[in-house]
């Protein structure tokens, strides 16, 4: 991470996601409830809040698999709320799920080969493994250490490496920003640092990264820029050490 | 299924496996071909011609509920459309049902991917009791229009070629289907098309979310199984001559669909066949011994409840995973002590309840 990225006036700039006035009620509950917030571009943002503040809600909601009841979600300036997920995907979002999900009965390259870039019935007919997606797919695997278990099932890996598959996936289609939902938990301490090395040359490569994730050194460490989740709505923003410090912080994660 | 066991026989220089399978499919077409002129059975012949069109629901079948994991109940309502559809055009063009077979297929693959765009919305229990209602809908408004000629069926034109031939040309137009459905679904299996139906079946959401559309995947999907079903309706309805509502829009027919593929294999490309080899001749027996269809329903939940208690992967899933199993542990024999990282080596158990849940 260069210093350059990092100035919170990086936020008036380009923002890579921005959020406005999002909300989603699950029967009585305002799981997220007037929500908005800006991704700066370039950067590597944490989202962080107590348990059940909204942040998996938040993040379904951007990617497609919650319809939201109000407010606009925009993709490097375009709206993207109304888009089915794929398509989303397609302008450039990737996520990884809070409890990995995986094909576990298709195997580990299969597993990242799977998607399109773009719909077009021709491509729907080429060779599932093949091609410009089987190269990049290779390449990610072997980055993130998973290339020899290619021809194994997903569903055999450990959780840690399920994780790092997940990764994987989510970078693909060479997403412009990937929204990670809590990469780290479950995952043994080695496992973690390799994590945030992955994520940190992934960043420095050009992909922008949301992280929601409830351990803090590694926030700290990893993350530019912070946003803050209670009750559905963004109560702090600014760098990490700004925002460990802010009353309204403390309360939150006290009281909540 | 069966996947990973076909990519590491590959990885272990299996060349001669692929060339083996080609030659059992080459020889099995071959035999296929001459067997109407070698064995004149009537019995025989009409056993392999109702196999071959079991043949063609259970592949068909397979590609929508087997690779894409939406079970349908109500197959047997596409073999009815393409029937329907064939006899009746055939009934006012005056031309040959084997000509017009291939508008059958069109019309249960446009009727599909219509009914698909509003019941795949639904999954898992809900999907499937609308597949069941589906058929019933079809079968009543068979039953009620005008121009189905309600219950009294419909009589379609009989054969024009010479008695010497009897069947056999009954035979290799259903064997041609056959082998289609088996070359649809394994083509299928092969693309990126296919392996994005896995992936629906596995997580739909997840694979929405990774940039698979889901929609277009389903609906297509459901299109491609009833295609070769509904050319085959046509077909089936000159073979039989006559066909009416309750006999066309035929919930056994589904029901035997499906206990093929279990049997043989959900998800694999020659399960259906397996499973289509053995369900049809055992329906025949029942047919012999009990005549009433009633048995028959009866026989087949047995059996179905056998298969799931006992073989839930069905016997090819089961048999590659056996000789999947033996040859890891050879392997790991061989270089005893390399570190192997897999949470679960060889042990299939913990697997085989992952996936239970997956197919619902
Ligand atoms: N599908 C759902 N149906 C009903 N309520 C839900 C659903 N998903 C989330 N909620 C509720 O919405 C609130 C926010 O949940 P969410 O999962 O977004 O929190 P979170 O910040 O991700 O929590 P955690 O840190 O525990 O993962 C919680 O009260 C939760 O119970
Ligand atoms: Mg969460």
């Amino acid at each position: 991470m260069t210093d350059e990225r990092r100035p919170p006036e990086a936020e008036e700039g380009g923002a890579i996601l921005e959020v406005r006035a999002l909300r989603k009620r699950f029967g009585g509950v305002a799981a997220v409830d007037d929500c908005s917030f800006r991704v700066p571009r370039g950067s590597v943002t944490g989202l962080i809040g107590p348990n059940g503040s909204g942040k998996t809600t938040v993040f379904n909601l951007i990617t497609g698999m919650l319809r939201p009841d109000g407010g606009e979600i925009l993709l490097e300036g375009r709206r993207i709320d109304g888009l089915p997920p794929w398509e989303r995907t397609w302008r450039g979002l990737g996520r990884t799920f809070q409890i990995a999900r995986l094909f576990r009965e298709m195997t580990v390259l299969e597993n990242v080969v799977v998607p399109l870039r773009d719909f077009r019935l021709r491509r729907m007919a080429e060779s599932a493994v093949a091609g410009e997606e089987r190269r990049r797919a290779g390449e990610l695997l072997e980055r993130v250490g998973l290339a020899r278990f290619c021809d194994e099932l997903a569903g055999r890996l450990s959780y840690g490496q399920q994780k790092l598959l997940e990764l994987a996936q989510a970078l693909v289609l060479r997403p412009r920003l990937v929204l990670l939902d809590e990469p780290a938990s479950g995952v043994n301490p080695r496992m973690i640092e390799r994590m945030a090395e992955l994520i940190r040359e992934f960043h420095r490569e050009g992909t922008d990264f949301l992280v929601v994730e409830h351990n803090m050194p590694l926030v700290m460490d990893l993350c530019d820029h912070v946003l803050v989740l209670a009750g559905g709505r963004v109560i702090a923003r600014g760098s990490p050490l700004a925002v460990r410090s802010d009353p309204a912080v403390l309360e939150a994660y006290l009281g909540g | 299924m069966g996947r990973a066991s076909e990519a590491g026989s590959r990885a272990a220089g299996g060349g001669t496996g692929v060339r083996l399978r080609h030659a059992v499919v080459a020889a099995a077409a071959v035999l296929a071909a001459l067997f109407p002129l070698a064995v004149r059975n009537d019995f025989f012949l009409n056993m392999l011609i109702l196999t071959c069109l079991l043949v063609v629901l259970s592949s068909g079948w397979n590609v929508v509920s087997g690779y894409a994991g939406y079970v349908s109940l109500g197959h047997s309502a596409f073999l009815g459309v393409g029937a329907y559809t064939v006899a009746l055009l055939a009934l006012r063009w005056q031309l040959s049902p084997f000509l017009l077979a291939p508008l059958g297929a069109l019309a249960a693959a446009v009727l599909a991917a219509v009914v698909g765009l509003v019941m795949m919305r639904a999954r898992g229990h809900a999907f499937v009791i609308m597949t069941i209602a589906f058929l019933f809908i079809m079968q009543l408004v068979t039953l009620n229009a005008s121009f189905t000629n309600g219950s009294h069926g419909l009589t379609l034109p009989l054969p024009t070629w010479s008695r010497q031939w009897q069947n056999v040309p009954f035979y290799y137009a259903m064997a041609l289907l056959a082998a289609l459905s088996v070359g649809l679904s394994a083509w299928v299996r092969r693309t990126k098309f296919g392996l994005g139906l896995l992936a629906i079946r596995e997580d739909e959401e997840k694979a929405a979310a990774m940039g698979v559309p889901t929609g277009i995947y389903k609906v297509s999907a459901f299109a491609a199984s009833t295609f070769l079903v509904g050319a085959a309706g046509g077909v089936y309805a000159y073979y039989l001559t006559f066909i009416d509502p309750l006999g066309l829009f035929n919930i056994i027919v589904s029901v035997q669909t499906v206990l093929a593929v279990m049997l043989g294999g959900r998800g694999t490309v020659w399960g259906p066949v397996l499973g289509a080899f053995v369900v049809e001749p055992l329906s025949e027996l029942a047919n012999t011994y009990f005549g009433a269809s009633q048995v028959h329903l009866v026989l087949f939940g047995a059996l179905m409840m056998l298969v799931v208690l006992f073989l839930p992967r069905g016997v090819l899933p089961t048999l590659a995973e056996r000789l999947e199993r033996r040859r890891r542990l050879r392997a790991a024999a061989a270089e005893a002590g390399a570190p192997v990282r897999l949470a679960e080596v060889g042990e299939g158990g913990a697997r085989q309840d992952g996936r239970e849940g997956a197919m619902t």
